[in-house]
């Protein structure tokens, strides 16, 4: 398995001291560049009580490794908050990639200062974990996301540095559901992943025709390049309001199309000249034999097709044949 | 030699303990000297094993020498690690050394700490704490292999140990020591350091408090302790994980005043901790009772919204009091009440309605919150909510509406495809009948075109049948049909039974004596009895059986073996090369020409010159080309020999077959004696087997044993058209082919054929007429009878009997519930033994009128074992179409496939697709199928069902009574079970889920002294919602019985609540 690691540093530990909890960030991309420790929000949650076991749950999905329940990782791993301007989104995957956890904060919750909008990591440690548990509900609690300076300054000097590794399957996490493998198989996702992400402001909710309008492409296609965006990180997709969001996650986009085992063997076949078009059909020719491909909607004579129907998404030869279907219109545009 | 060598020999040749005594001994120079050279060492040992490898494995050596080097890496791990904390002189590049990967090797034996230690005792102190505080810090796991070395290093040296996690656990799973210098700075971390409450989970209270809670308690102060474990707690964790703290905290037992500053934290454990730890929490709350307004009523939110049913409950406990001392604030336990409306246990809703309705005046500003929660109970206690509240009483119509699918429409019967001998994208069994009317119509139609169009098959086949005995697969008679066909004579019967010569194989046994020096010996007294070995098997031996003859072959430990004189009775035998001559001059050099004297044995079922044809010459009946004394015969003759005190050398000698030494003075003379009983030429008259089993044997049936009835049934069809094929007396068409996918045979078809076959002169085959009349329908068929008086044929006259008739009448069928006692199967009856293992149904199957048809009568409707064949596997879904009209009877021959194993049964879903469209009753042997899938929600099962109810065929209360059997004697789980009758009624079989029900309550409900369970309750749940969604009526007496009851337990709720629907009664 490829695995990369991951280094950030924190220039203090978070702390949650007299209602004040000091979320500690580790350098990420904002709004308005790169920052070492970004500071997003100073203020009051309301909710104190519901926020602090929100973060919890959230630290602790960061944590777990549910198919070795035994086995905790020997690293920590930590969420992530996007500040999208009106609310505080955290984020965080299980160890195993197979659970997600995310915390939004709300606007009505939420009583202070936005200094700038982004994504980083926030410090979550064992004594701040305790001091969170503390907190009832008719505690006050204030947060800042970002120390500020003062803060900062007056600490021992103390810098947390942690390490994690990021398994490729942390990352397939982020790319979701096979489903989606037809929209990646696309180059003109790619220019288009592009262009829309540029236009993309950290919003909490994107706007699929306006990007269109911005981008000036069909809204079929901004969709595709959002696939595209949320395979790198850099936009999720919020279930309950079925729509994506914005934040930039701090991996490269170039490993993740690798990372794609399924898109790697199709671009493979492709360049093993192994398909050949037939009209709507199409043979791929594989070391187990010929498989025939109907490209319009995907059947394939594949064992692989035969036994989820389309449920995990297209086999590697209809990816394979919509490349070079895809390629044929365009050399015949 | 130089300390190098003298090192790398010790090394090398894993002499630990030398090895340290010598490491002990030297001087700083020679340590610098020797670190320096170390690691060229392992380079060396790799390379020396690699070439070694290589030079025996020059092919294929890479694979090989890295096991290789890892093994010799496992062995030397221990000196290597030895020799590095001897002889390195960084600490830092000590601690590289001992945590590498040659030597902290995973497969290695654990290091000798206490040998380790006595060698570093000879290094400088400021070495030693170094590089117990890095080694130390290279601990991940308390399992580590360095772990315990790291602690003792850690305590022998003194130093101050590092603040890592994993060192705290390795140091909890270490041996204690007396006095052990690292308690006082690691025992306060066990609070902190991630992993060590898991490494003390198993610590306990009870019958003395454990090792480390008794440390605990007795090292650090009360107030570190309390604080210590209130702060594990707020971190979280799991349940296992925290067991410790939660033992400790109850070993300390906090007084009132102790907790008192604690209280806010203890409140905070209440909503979300693990339940051990909440409990504890709720009884320090408890204990600084009475609180604070605020607390208690955020104590009581926290409880009520638990879903442990036993905090919810003390929360509403607390709740109650609250009200009762402070009614004016009862306002604040709204929030809590409405939170328990929503909890998954029934007393805790039922209570919180209670209380709802209790205080309900002080609630009155407060209605809607509280009829905002109804919509979480179920529909009675909502009904009094709103009631009290003035709400709507909704609900209950909802449920009572509930919308159901209609049943499946019913596919139009399909007919049987054509004949055709090419294989096609049907079921087996079709593609196999089809195959046969093809092939039978075929030879009739253009012998020539279908040989044709067979050879190639012929010739691919590569013939496995051919090397069976019997034939149990369809597949394997269809290759041996169409290899007759090809090329006539190629597949004979198999030759009569007659007398069979035979090898039997040579014998020997030895007998080990002393004798007594100098004196004669005295003659051997003669054996009476020798034992030769061989398996019986029914038959005798002929006249010329060639006699058994003895052979005693004699030496003594003076001469060794080739002294040996061999003797028959008075006369010498020849005797050389250990081997007897009776056949010719000692001196011929003769191949042995005897072959398979090891494999060939007599057998019951396996004629001895079967594979092997019996090679002989004339003249010869013994064969003396064996050898007489083989070693594994004087292989106990020499050990008793040195028993007896025969020099070791000299029996060396003569097991090597050298020249063996004389005697040494005073040894004793032992006498060896051999007898040898030769192979001989035998010949045996297998008995003769009963008529239908001499036809079984020759047309290579299985004995009856090995398969079901059915499969039985349908190998005669196979074995009976080979017989006609060699006879030349095929039918020009095979009467039983069906006309539809069922099985079923049109009774026209069937006296069309019959015509056909009379007016080709050919009788129809037993079986294939046996078959014939199976698959008419049921009922009698008159003009069909007629017809088919008309047709002069034997078979025709039979045809006709049975159309005038209703065809055959149903046997009996049925089957027992039996369970092993010792080695014997026994009833069941109708309740179960306390413990019972091995569950088996016993199939039922008895002609009621025999049909005068001997393989229906006798090889079909025999009744089945209760164990299953293996080889039956394949055929079953063919079994439905031979008994269309008499399901009963197969499902009853699918019975011993049932019960096959956890991981699923033989007979499944598809099987019983072909009992759905037969015909004929359905009895409880069918039930017990269904049932028993029913409740696995074996994939397929709900359509079949539903398909059958559709049919208005589904033996429901036959299901609903098997299901009970099936919950209480095997492993099906009640609670799947409802899922999946759930799932049914659903699917719009809720009718006949009732039925099911109705049949299933009176045997699942727990009887007499057995204890009331949730899963009780929510059978009883789910039968209610049943009820009312069918509107059922009609009182069960045995929920009469409990709603009777006047306990206020979830169950007779249930009961009561079914009881009042199935009576009318209002409840």
């Amino acid at each position: 398995m490829t695995s990369a690691t991951q280094a950030y540093t924190y220039a203090a530990p978070s702390s949650l001291v007299d209602g004040r909890l000091g979320l500690a960030t580790s350098g990420e991309r904002a709004l308005s560049g790169p920052a070492v420790a970004p500071r997003f929000f100073s203020g009051v949650v309301t909710q104190a009580a519901p926020a602090a076991a929100g973060l919890l749950g959230v630290a602790d999905v960061a944590l777990a490794r549910y198919h070795q329940p035994q086995a905790r990782p020997g690293w920590v791993r930590d969420p992530v908050v996007t500040c999208n301007g009106d609310r505080l989104r955290f984020e965080s995957f299980s160890a195993c990639g197979g659970v997600y956890a995310r915390l939004d904060l709300l606007n009505r919750t939420l009583d202070g200062e936005v200094f700038d909008r982004g994504t980083t990591n926030v410090d979550v440690n064992a004594p701040l974990r305790e001091a969170l548990a503390r907190v009832g509900a008719r505690d006050p609690l204030h947060l800042g996301v970002g120390l500020d300076e003062l803060v900062v300054t007056t600490m021992d000097g103390a810098v947390v540095e942690k390490k994690v590794p990021l398994p490729e399957r942390w990352l397939r996490g982020f790319a979701g559901e096979g489903a989606v493998l037809g929209d990646l198989a696309t180059d003109e996702a790619e220019n288009d992943a592009d262009v829309v992400g540029m236009l993309l402001n950290f919003e909490p909710e994107v706007e699929i025709g306006l990007l269109a309008d911005r981008a000036g492409i069909p809204a079929d296609r901004v969709r595709a390049a959002l696939t595209q965006l949320g395979v790198a990180g850099r936009v999720g997709y919020d279930l309950s309001e079925a729509a994506h969001f914005h934040r930039e996650l701090p991996y490269d986009k170039d490993n993740v199309i690798l990372l794609n085992p399924r898109l790697a063997k199709a671009r493979k076949l492709v360049d093993a000249g192994a398909v050949h078009l037939e009209g709507e059909l199409a043979t791929v020719h594989t070391s187990g034999g010929a498989r025939r491909v109907s490209l319009a909607d995907g059947p394939c004579t594949c064992e692989w097709w035969w036994d989820h129907r389309g449920s995990r998404g297209p086999c590697k030869h209809v990816l394979a044949a919509r490349i070079v279907a895809r390629a044929a219109v365009e050399v015949s545009r | 030699m130089t300390l190098w060598t003298e090192i790398c020999d010790l090394i090398t040749r894993n002499q630990v303990t030398r090895l340290a005594d010598r490491l002990v001994t030297l001087t700083e120079e020679e340590r610098a000297e020797l670190g320096g050279r170390l690691p060229g060492l392992v380079k060396e040992l790799r390379r020396a094993r690699t070439e070694q490898v290589r030079a025996q494995h020059p092919d294929d050596f890479e694979e090989l020498a890295s096991w290789e080097v890892g093994d010799l890496l496992d062995e030397l791990a221990g000196a290597l690690l030895l020799t590095g904390v001897g002889v390195i002189t960084g600490p830092a590049a000590a601690v590289t050394w001992m945590t590498s990967r040659d030597v902290n090797r995973r497969w290695a034996e654990d290091p000798d700490v206490a040998q380790v230690c006595r060698v570093a005792a000879t290094r400088p102190l400021e070495w030693r704490r170094d590089v117990a505080v890095r080694l130390a810090r290279r601990v991940r796991r308390p399992a580590d292999r360095v772990a315990p070395l790291a602690v003792a290093l850690l305590r022998e040296s003194g130093a101050v140990p590092p603040d890592h996690d994993p060192l705290v656990a390795a140091w909890l799973a270490a041996p204690s020591v007396a006095g052990d210098p690292l308690t006082p700075v690691l025992l306060p971390r066990v609070f902190a350091a991630d992993g060590a409450g898991r490494a003390l989970r198993d610590e306990r209270l009870e019958p003395r408090p454990t090792r480390w809670l008794a440390a605990v308690a007795r090292e650090l102060p009360r107030e570190q302790v309390l604080d210590g474990c209130v702060s594990r707690f707020l971190r979280g964790g799991e349940a296992q994980d925290l067991r410790f703290f939660v033992r400790l905290h109850t070993l300390l037992d906090p007084t009132p005043a102790e907790s008192a500053p604690r209280l806010r934290d203890y409140l905070r454990l209440l909503p979300s901790a693990p339940g051990t730890v909440a409990e504890l929490a709720a009884g320090q709350v408890r204990g600084a009772m009475p609180l604070d307004h605020a607390d208690l009523v955020e104590a009581v939110d926290a409880l009520t919204f638990r879903a442990e049913a036993k905090l919810t409950a003390t929360g509403l406990r607390w709740l109650d009091q609250a009200i009762r001392a402070t009614p004016e604030a009862a306002a604040d336990f709204v929030t809590a009440l409405t939170t328990a409306y929503a909890h998954k246990s029934f007393d805790v809703r039922n209570r919180a309605v209670e209380l709802t309705l209790k205080y309900a005046d002080l609630f009155a500003d407060h209605a809607e919150a509280i009829l905002d929660g109804v919509r979480y109970l179920p529909a009675d206690l909502g009904a009094k909510l709103a009631g009290r509240f003035g709400g709507e009483v909704p609900v209950e119509e909802l449920l009572a509406e509930k919308e159901f699918p209609p049943l499946p429409e019913l596919p139009e019967a399909r007919r049987f495809p054509e004949p055709s001998i090419s294989p096609s994208y049907h079921e087996r069994w079709i593609g196999q009948e089809r195959w046969l009317a093809a092939f039978v119509a075929g030879i009739a139609d253009d012998r020539a075109k279908l040989r044709r169009k067979l050879k190639p098959h012929v010739e691919q086949d590569p013939g496995y049948w051919r090397s069976r005995e019997v034939r149990l697969d369809p597949d394997d008679w269809q290759s041996a049909l169409s290899a007759e066909l090809v090329t006539p004579g190629s597949v004979p019967e198999l030759p009569p039974i007659e007398p069979e010569k035979f090898w039997d194989g040579a014998n020997h046994s030895v007998r080990v004596r002393a004798l007594t020096r100098g004196e004669e010996p005295d003659t051997e007294p003669a054996p009476r009895r020798i034992m030769v070995g061989g398996a019986y098997r029914p038959g005798r031996y002929l006249d010329d059986d060639t006699p058994l003859r003895a052979f005693f072959i004699t030496w003594t430990s003076d001469d060794g073996p080739d002294g040996a004189v061999a003797h028959e009775g008075d006369r010498q035998i020849p005797f050389a090369r250990g081997r007897i001559h009776l056949n010719g001059s000692p001196t011929d050099v003769e191949q042995p020409w005897y072959h398979g004297a090891d494999d060939e044995e007599i057998c019951d079922d396996r004629r001895p010159d079967h594979l092997h044809p019996v090679r002989t010459r004339p003249g010869v009946l013994y064969d003396d080309s064996v050898e007489a004394m083989p070693s594994f015969i004087l292989d106990p003759a020499y050990e008793h020999m040195a028993e007896l005190g025969v020099d070791p050398a000299r029996i060396a000698a003569m097991r090597a077959g050298e020249q063996v030494p004389p005697p040494n003075p005073g040894e004793p003379l032992v006498q060896v004696t051999v007898v040898f009983v030769p192979p001989r030429l035998r010949s045996f008259m297998p008995e003769e087997l009963p008529e239908h089993d001499e036809w079984r044997r020759r047309n290579q049936l299985p004995h009856p044993n090995r398969v079901s009835p059915p499969h039985d049934f349908l190998l005669h069809r196979y074995a009976e058209l080979a017989e006609a094929l060699r006879n030349g007396t095929l039918p020009p068409v095979l009467l039983a082919t069906p006309t539809w996918m069922s099985g079923h045979l049109d009774p026209d078809v069937l006296i069309d054929r019959l015509e056909t076959c009379a007016a080709a002169g050919v009788e129809p085959p037993p079986a294939d007429l046996a078959q014939a009349l199976l698959r008419l329908p049921r009922g009698c068929h008159r003009a069909a009878a007629d017809r088919a008086a008309k047709v002069d044929s034997e078979a025709a006259r039979s045809a006709a009997r049975w159309l005038t008739g209703d065809g055959m009448s149903d046997p009996e069928c049925g089957h027992v519930w039996r369970h092993m006692v010792g080695a014997s199967m026994v009833e069941f009856g109708d309740g179960e033994p306390e413990h019972f293992t091995e569950v088996r149904l016993q199939p039922v199957a008895r002609v009621t009128a025999p049909t005068g048809h001997r393989l229906i009568d006798e090889v079909l409707l025999r009744q089945p074992f209760d164990w299953a064949a293996d080889e039956s596997g394949g055929t079953l879904r063919a079994w439905p179409a031979m008994l269309p009209s008499h399901r009963e009877v197969v499902a009853v021959n699918f019975l011993p496939f049932l019960l096959r194993g956890h991981w699923g049964a033989w007979v499944a879903p598809t099987e019983l697709t072909g009992l759905e469209i037969a015909q004929g009753p359905m009895g409880e042997s069918t039930a017990v199928i269904l049932a028993f899938l029913l409740a696995g929600s074996v994939p397929g099962m709900i359509p079949l069902a539903l398909s059958m109810a559709a049919r208005g065929e589904l033996p429901a209360e036959a299901i609903g009574r098997q299901l009970a059997l099936v919950l209480r004697r095997t492993w099906r789980e009640t609670r799947p079970a409802i899922a999946a009758l759930t799932e049914l009624a659903d699917a719009g079989g809720h009718h006949e889920v009732w039925r099911i029900l109705r049949a299933l309550l009176p045997g699942m409900l727990p009887g007499e002294g057995q204890r009331i369970t949730v899963t009780h309750a929510e059978l009883v749940a789910f039968a209610a919602d049943v009820a009312r969604w069918t509107g059922a009526r009609g009182e069960i007496p045995v929920i009469s019985e409990f709603a009777r009851s006047r306990r206020t337990i979830r169950f007779v709720h249930e009961c009561k609540r079914l009881h009042a629907q199935l009576t009318g009664a209002t409840s």
